[in-house]
């Protein structure tokens, strides 16, 4: 096995904790690291990030549900003209800011927020009985542009949630009482996107663009893509014989998707996490599948269901140790292209 | 600020270090690294897996236990959840292969749930308070005997979830108080232990996970699918939790002999005013993330931001508190720390150093 030398290892603050608390660093020692390790201007650094996340999270929370409540005192041409100098305060601002500091992009994610309020209000004093979804089909496109000159996962992020509520509501409100339209399709098209916006991360990552780094956006759009493909997944092993051949074709995308991740995360990405996300998706529906055969017509026998919990944990304890393994194959792997 | 990522070797020698460490000091760290390096605890992912894993087989077992007529009154629950849980322990401690670790903590959270069972049982007249002092006693004893972490992490919140469904039950809306101040404790105590014991890193967790739990279950119970009436005011929640953060952060600063720096007496004065007009939600969101800054814990900070979003939306749909004065508390909360950001960006200003 190949073992980095300890001693070169990046220092770190948890490390320093971990050493202090097992009595291998004296009081001294450990204040003295610490204040090499963070110091007065990465404290400053990080409560600044801290407060302009909570401030402006707060801060847009408390203008949503204000205009929520819907004011009667209040004239419309108020509110309007309430929202829309926010807005245009939040772009000036986010412009003289510049989009490489990140108060500029938080101004810029707040002017999107507020363009969505400012919909929800007119919609509010215009009531002319539309669907929610083109609220949000509005939202999305109207605020792209902002989205694409952002450089802020966050925004991305923000906007794909619009768009799949977008997606959702236009199914619930057209997609299936006007066309029929089943749901397997809503699920695909979910994943679609998911998957379509987590190929461009890893893309984004590959070629060095610093604001896509963020490992939650990946475990988010990962784990939603999975979820989405899991749904038709599941209802064709629980409900087979009632499906549709769009179920086995959902079935069929997310077999690809979950072996394709599984071949992408672990020998051209080399990344755990997505790995670790993959491999619990499919206990899951392997366990589904399990359970189907050992439960269809079992009639409340107690030993089935003994059984089925040790293949429970059969399958868990499985995939833990392969997961294990998988992380010691891969460290080596990594340290040995290093040295 | 020049920034470089430091190597142990590099902080050990680096001048403000190293006239606090002898050559003896380095050789037990540089053994501990190459120990712990060779035994890698398991990741998060392999922790939550096994977490659900057992938690599924749990109920499995329970169901078998059911319908096998193994248990038939609530005595053979207790006598079953004891043999069990002394099967987890000795399963536990023989082997630290992967199966048998789980199938010690699935028998010890089915053991568990039959020894709350059995005694619910045998007295019906057994209230939630007696249930929840029940898993409290089960929660001190197995803690030390039963090393599994997970367990170590769920049994805690056990007794929280019992705790608040007894408050909820009886409507004592007062005791709320008490268990968000017992959580702030808890929490507090164990993250400041300097020379902290890993078997109380669970608890620790447990105690994280619990603060902002009973926040979100304290707003759940007010929306329109469960209305509670709860008479008592949040605001003695929110001054606890004030005053908790008050010391924490005193605490971190290094002690009272700081607190003449104008931005420890700034932050003093902000939580003061948050904790006056704010609702307890940010304030737990606060104390999480700059804890996880401070201990470089991950989980701490991933907790507020996965609890912040919950709750804004659950204290939308709050019924115990008017819309338009929520949305005064938000905003008020959000422009005090924007100001105290505008505030610190521009009068406490670091000076350049070299790292």
């Amino acid at each position: 096995m190949l073992a980095v030398n300890p001693e070169n290892k990046k220092a770190n603050i948890t490390i320093i904790h971990k050493l202090y608390q097992d009595g291998l660093l004296k009081d001294d020692t450990f204040v003295a690291a610490k204040k090499v390790l963070r110091p007065f201007s990465s404290w400053h650094s990080r409560v600044n990030r801290i407060l302009l996340f909570l401030g402006s999270t707060l801060l847009l929370a408390g203008i949503i549900f204000f205009f929520a409540y819907n004011w009667n005192e209040m004239g419309k041409f108020l509110k309007f003209g309430l929202l829309e100098s926010c807005i245009i305060t939040c772009i000036i601002a986010s412009y003289l800011r510049g989009m490489d500091q990140l108060s500029g992009k938080t101004l810029l994610l707040s002017a999107c927020v507020l363009t969505g309020v400012l919909l929800a209000v007119y919609g509010q004093i215009y009531q002319t009985g539309a669907d929610a979804y083109e609220l949000f089909q509005g939202w999305t496109f109207l605020i792209l542009g902002w989205v694409i000159i952002s450089k802020f996962a966050a925004l991305w992020f923000l906007w794909l949630v619009i768009l799949n509520t977008a997606i959702i509501l236009f199914w619930q409100q057209v997609g299936k009482p006007a066309y029929d339209i089943r749901y397997e399709w809503l699920f695909l098209a979910i994943a679609f996107i998911e998957g379509l916006a987590l190929v461009l991360r890893e893309i984004g990552v590959k070629k060095n663009r610093e604001w896509l780094e963020g490992k939650w956006l990946q475990v988010i759009l990962l784990t939603a893509l999975l979820a989405a493909l899991s749904v038709p997944a599941i209802n064709l092993i629980v409900g087979y014989g009632r499906t549709n051949p769009i179920t086995t074709c959902a079935f069929i995308i997310w077999l690809l998707v979950a072996i394709g991740g599984y071949l992408c995360y672990r020998y051209k990405l080399r990344d755990m996490i997505p790995l670790a996300i993959i491999v619990m998706n499919g206990c899951v529906i392997l366990l589904t599948f399990i359970g189907k055969i050992l439960f269809h017509n079992s009639h409340g026998d107690a030993g089935i269901a003994l059984l089925f919990a040790f293949i429970i944990l059969g399958v868990a304890s499985g995939a833990a140790f392969w997961l294990k393994n998988t992380n010691e194959a891969m460290r080596i792997e990594i340290s040995g292209e290093n040295t | 600020m020049i920034k470089k990522s430091l190597t142990i070797k590099e902080l050990l020698e680096h001048p403000k270090v190293r006239h606090t460490v002898s050559k003896e000091d380095i050789d037990c760290i540089v053994n501990k690294l190459r120990t712990d390096e060779a035994q890698p605890k398991d990741p998060i992912y392999i922790r939550i897996l096994s977490g659900i894993g057992a938690w599924f087989a749990a109920i499995f077992i329970i169901i078998f236990l059911f319908l096998s007529h193994l248990i038939k009154n609530g005595t053979g629950a207790i006598i079953i959840g004891l043999i069990l849980f002394s099967g987890a322990i000795i399963i536990a401690r023989a082997s630290k292969v992967t199966f048998p670790q789980q199938l010690s903590l699935a028998l010890a959270i089915v053991s568990n749930i039959l020894l709350l069972y059995g005694f619910s049982e045998i007295n019906r007249n057994f209230s939630l308070l007696t249930l929840a002092i029940l898993q409290a006693v089960i929660c001190v004893v197995i803690y030390p005997l039963f090393s599994n972490s997970i367990y170590r992490y769920l049994a805690p919140i056990g007794f929280v979830i019992l705790a608040t469904a007894w408050i909820v039950k009886e409507q004592r809306s007062h005791s709320i108080h008490v268990l968000i101040a017992a959580e702030m404790l808890l929490f507090g105590i164990l993250i400041l232990q300097r020379k902290r014991q890993n078997f109380l890193a669970p608890l620790m967790y447990s105690a994280a996970t619990m603060l902002p739990a009973t926040l979100l279950f304290l707003n759940l119970t007010q929306i329109n699918l469960w209305r509670i009436n709860f008479q008592s005011p949040l605001w003695i929640s929110s001054i606890i939790i004030a005053a908790g953060i008050i010391y924490l952060f005193i605490n971190l600063a290094g002690g009272l002999n700081h607190l003449r720096e104008p931005w420890l007496m700034m932050t003093i004065f902000s939580t003061i005013l948050l904790g006056i007009f704010t609702t307890p939600g940010v304030l737990v969101a606060i104390s999480l993330l700059v804890m996880g800054y401070n201990y470089g814990d991950r989980i701490l900070s991933g907790l507020a931001y996965l609890f912040l979003p919950n709750f804004l939306l659950l204290y939308y749909y709050a019924l115990n508190v008017d819309l338009a004065f929520k949305s005064w508390v938000l905003a008020g909360s959000g422009l005090l720390l924007l100001a105290v950001r505008f505030i610190a960006d521009r009068f406490l200003r670091p000076r350049k150093e070299i790292v």
